[in-house]
């Protein structure tokens, strides 16, 4: 059967159920558990991974296109390269601080869970500070999300609305179904937050902060990728 | 703009379907049709996932991908390709609302209405088409390849005989998986593309013919010199065979871009596709109800209002869809609503009168099956565990299965799925969760 | 990595539920779950039938006045087509063999207690459902209102 667990904490567990003795409960049902939130995340991403690309398939055949001009009665291409702002870059750095942050909530999560196992969260709390890494990873999440509103009203402002040109039609759509996606991850990243507060045993509390983690990764590389996209496919 | 569903057809091509002043129901009625695509696709890639996710990481011990039924297979396969075209649809979909209603034109060209102008241009409805088709065609063999698994499942069973091929049986659904993303463009034939994309995708298609032909062959195989039962999931199988073979040979005439050309657009096409992929996938319905019936419900559906179900719906759909072809050849087209006023298709009028009574008698047939259906919930003969003798894990449980399926004792699985008339076998089956080791044979 | 005995209990079994909206309406039950996709698919093919039925009628009878529904107009005959195809493809032919029978059948032929994700299973037969009561409802709405001339459309 494919595995698809990857991280060093997660072999340890593999070699546990392998060999010498009866591997505690708890321990296997966390891997289990963590496998199979890893790979139906991986299958969702797949779906992602395919709007996206159709989106892309769609800008590079949009540039290419002629229309007619009413005026001179030729075909034309009506693409203008839109100029980025500035501040995306910006926005960029911190979306990768926050998945820095995911990653040491994540990692911070699988070994509680692998220490605690069935225990909830809130009886161990004093001797974990989870907390801090998934509530900047949420506040810098959000922090992206102002930033990429703010971007919009840049662009509003100098004339460049969501029907202007063919140019900013497409950067609205892909920022906004990146920030779509992204607020999604936000909203698990809360849910996350709420449970932990509820008594939800840490193992559980494992698997959701690493799908969620891995899910944020994906964001950041999406967003580089878009980034990409618009600016050296003008 | 008054209310009223869209006209635009299920494909919902742009400028039509993009344009809220383009025809009546293109308003609110077209917004709703989108957003219900859109939410479809939400909801089928939510299905994928799970299929995906429980194939891989939930068999139970010993049930390796190559002694899954090949049902299982079907619906594995099928997952996939809802996963990689249900996202495509959702993006044109997305595209499509962003057109209608915040006035960008991904999809509109410079066009006028009533000889004014709509604010659009220098989109493209080919992109829609590419789209949507990429979607689209993905998207009958997620509509066919369920009947598939189970046709093969039911003519093992009621043959009591293994399936004829197994693994080729699995690398053909894998293969006609995999071409089915290469073909979209034998949809657009007529959009004014290069003859040498038609090429390219004109051979794709024959291509796909490859391995279903190969299942449709090791389906014969699977019957031939069979003890067959000819119980009513078993007719619908066959039935099944019947409808791929007809609605399949359709096909390669269509796949040949010069031939599309007369017949684009004609009811040779609805012909086609009516019979390979609408009856058929809905006979696998059938045949899946037949079947499954005693394990979900404990009583056994009647057999003689089944068989005469069966043969009034297998003779009505080809009374029904076969004179299609012959139409389209004639050059009826397709959603067309007024043909008595048109002359040249006078001669076909007797022809659609005889499909129309047709279809008025394949239709009352339905009833047989939907009375049947609720009254065997309540009055029907009660079922054993496992009626029909058959070898998969399903009919191991109790019927119905208790909430966790098997009881809290999860099976163990020592065999494939169609050990039929082994040879030294007590009985001419053999469970898949027996542990009297099968012998290779 | 033999865990077939293990995953059994791994996974958050979650007990029989008692409470009627539970057990018919928000079930996690993969096989409730099966039954709610395949009927309805039921619904659908019946309203998809019958949706060919009026085009078979206009066809032969194109001035057939039927009861309760009058004339079918032209443009009438294209909305029908329209929503015959969305509703068979959409709501009955992905739907209920896989949906429905898959749903049912996956776990239990593969020898698994249910499904990966039971909730996301619950959540995805309702976004379904949701969408064929957004396509039905506008289906409905409109054959109650006739609609305008094509060359009216202008004052719009």
């Amino acid at each position: 059967m494919a595995t698809v667990t990857t991280s060093a904490s997660v072999k340890t567990v593999q070699v546990l159920l392998a060999g010498a003795g009866r591997p505690d409960q708890n321990t296997v049902d966390f891997a289990v558990r963590l496998r199979r939130a890893r790979l139906g995340l991986i299958v969702a991403l797949t779906a992602v991974v395919m709007i996206f690309v159709s989106y892309s398939s769609a800008y590079v055949v949009r540039q290419g296109l002629p229309t007619l001009d009413p005026r001179t009665g030729t075909l034309v291409r009506d693409w203008l390269p839109l100029q980025l702002p500035n501040f995306l870059l910006v926005n960029t750095l911190v979306l990768l601080v926050s998945t820095l942050a995911m990653e040491l909530a994540r990692r911070q999560a699988i070994r509680t869970a692998l220490a605690h196992g069935k225990q909830s969260h809130a009886a161990t709390h004093t001797e974990m500070d989870g907390m801090p890494w998934l509530g900047l990873t949420a506040i810098l999440g959000l922090s992206f999300l102002a930033g990429q509103w703010l971007v919009w009203r840049e662009l509003a402002a100098a004339g460049f609305y969501v029907d202007t040109s063919p140019s900013s039609s497409f950067f609205y759509l892909l920022t906004g179904m990146h920030g779509i996606h992204l607020f999604g991850g936000i909203l698990a990243l809360f849910a996350a937050g709420v449970a932990s507060l509820f008594r939800k045993s840490a193992a559980s509390l494992g698997v959701v902060v690493d799908a969620t983690a891995w899910y944020w990764h994906f964001m950041t590389v999406l967003w580089v990728y878009i980034l990409c996209l618009l600016e050296f496919a003008r | 703009m008054v209310g009223g569903a869209p006209l635009h057809g299920w494909t919902g091509y742009p400028p039509l379907s993009a344009l809220q002043s383009a025809g009546p129901g293109e308003g609110l009625g077209a917004d709703l049709w989108v957003t219900s695509i859109a939410l479809f696709c939400i909801g089928a890639l939510m299905s994928a996932l799970n299929f995906i996710t429980t194939t891989l990481d939930m068999r139970a011990r010993g049930m390796t991908l190559m002694r899954m039924p090949l049902t299982c297979w079907a619906w594995f396969i099928t997952a996939i390709l809802g996963l990689l075209a249900f996202g495509v649809l959702l993006s044109a979909g997305i595209l499509l609302l962003l057109d209608r209603n915040a006035g960008t034109s991904f999809f509109v060209p410079l066009v006028t209405i009533n000889g004014q102008l709509t604010g659009h241009k220098g989109g493209s409805p080919l992109l829609w088409q590419h789209l949507f088709w990429f979607f689209g065609h993905p998207e009958v063999y997620i509509a066919i390849l369920p009947a598939m698994g189970l046709c093969s499942q039911l003519l093992s069973v009621f043959s009591r005989k293994p399936i004829f091929g197994y693994k080729a049986m699995v690398y053909a659904m894998l293969s006609i998986g995999f071409l089915g993303f290469m073909v979209w463009g034998h949809h657009m034939f007529m959009s004014g593309m290069s003859p040498y994309t038609a090429f390219a995708f004109s051979v794709m298609t024959m291509a796909i013919g490859v391995p279903s032909a190969i299942k449709t062959f090791n389906w014969l195989g699977t019957i031939w010199r069979g003890r067959i039962r000819f119980t009513s999931p078993m007719l619908f199988a066959l039935g099944f065979v019947s409808l791929f073979i007809s609605g399949g040979i359709s096909g390669p005439f269509l796949a040949q871009p010069v031939l599309d050309i007369p017949l684009h657009d004609t009811y040779f096409v609805v012909g086609h596709f009516h019979l390979i992929m609408g009856v058929a996938s809905i006979f696998g319905i059938f045949g899946a109800t037949y079947y499954w019936f005693p394990k979900m419900f404990g009583r056994m559906m009647n057999e003689s209002l089944a068989r005469w179900h069966f043969f009034v719906t297998l003779i009505g759909t080809y009374a029904v869809f076969m004179p299609m072809h012959y139409l389209g050849m004639a050059g009826h087209l397709r959603r067309y609503s007024q043909l008595t006023e048109l002359n040249y298709l006078h001669g076909l009028v007797p022809l659609q009168t005889f499909m129309t009574y047709a279809a008025f008698l394949t239709i009352a047939g339905q009833f047989i099956f939907l009375f049947n259906l609720f009254w065997s919930m309540k009055f029907g003969k009660k079922a054993a565990d496992n009626p029909w003798e058959a070898t998969t894990l399903e009919w191991t449980t109790a019927t119905p299965p208790p909430h966790d399926n098997f009881g809290g004792h999860m099976p163990v699985v020592y065999n494939g799925p169609y050990e039929y008339s082994v040879p030294g076998a007590p009985r001419d089956f053999v469970m898949q969760n027996d542990p009297a080791t099968v012998e290779a044979h | 990595m033999a865990t077939g005995e293990f995953a059994a209990h791994a996974v958050h079994a979650h007990a029989a539920p008692t409470s009627w909206i539970r057990r018919y309406v928000f079930s996690l039950d993969h096989k409730v779950i099966g039954l709610q996709y395949f009927f309805l698919a039921l619904t659908a093919v019946f309203v998809g039938m019958f949706l060919s039925l009026l085009m078979r009628i206009h066809l032969i009878w194109p001035a057939a006045a039927l009861p309760l529904l009058g004339e079918i107009k032209p443009e009438t005959y294209l909305t029908l087509l329209t929503m015959h195809g969305t509703i068979m493809v959409f709501f009955v032919l992905t739907t209920a063999p896989q949906g429905g029978f898959g749903n049912y059948f996956l776990p239990i032929q593969i020898g698994a207690p249910d499904m990966a994700f039971p909730v996301l299973n619950m959540l995805s037969f309702w976004v379904t459902a949701l969408a064929f009561f957004c396509d039905d409802g506008r289906l409905l709405c409109g054959r109650r209102r006739t609609a305008p001339r094509l060359d009216r459309l202008s004052a719009a």
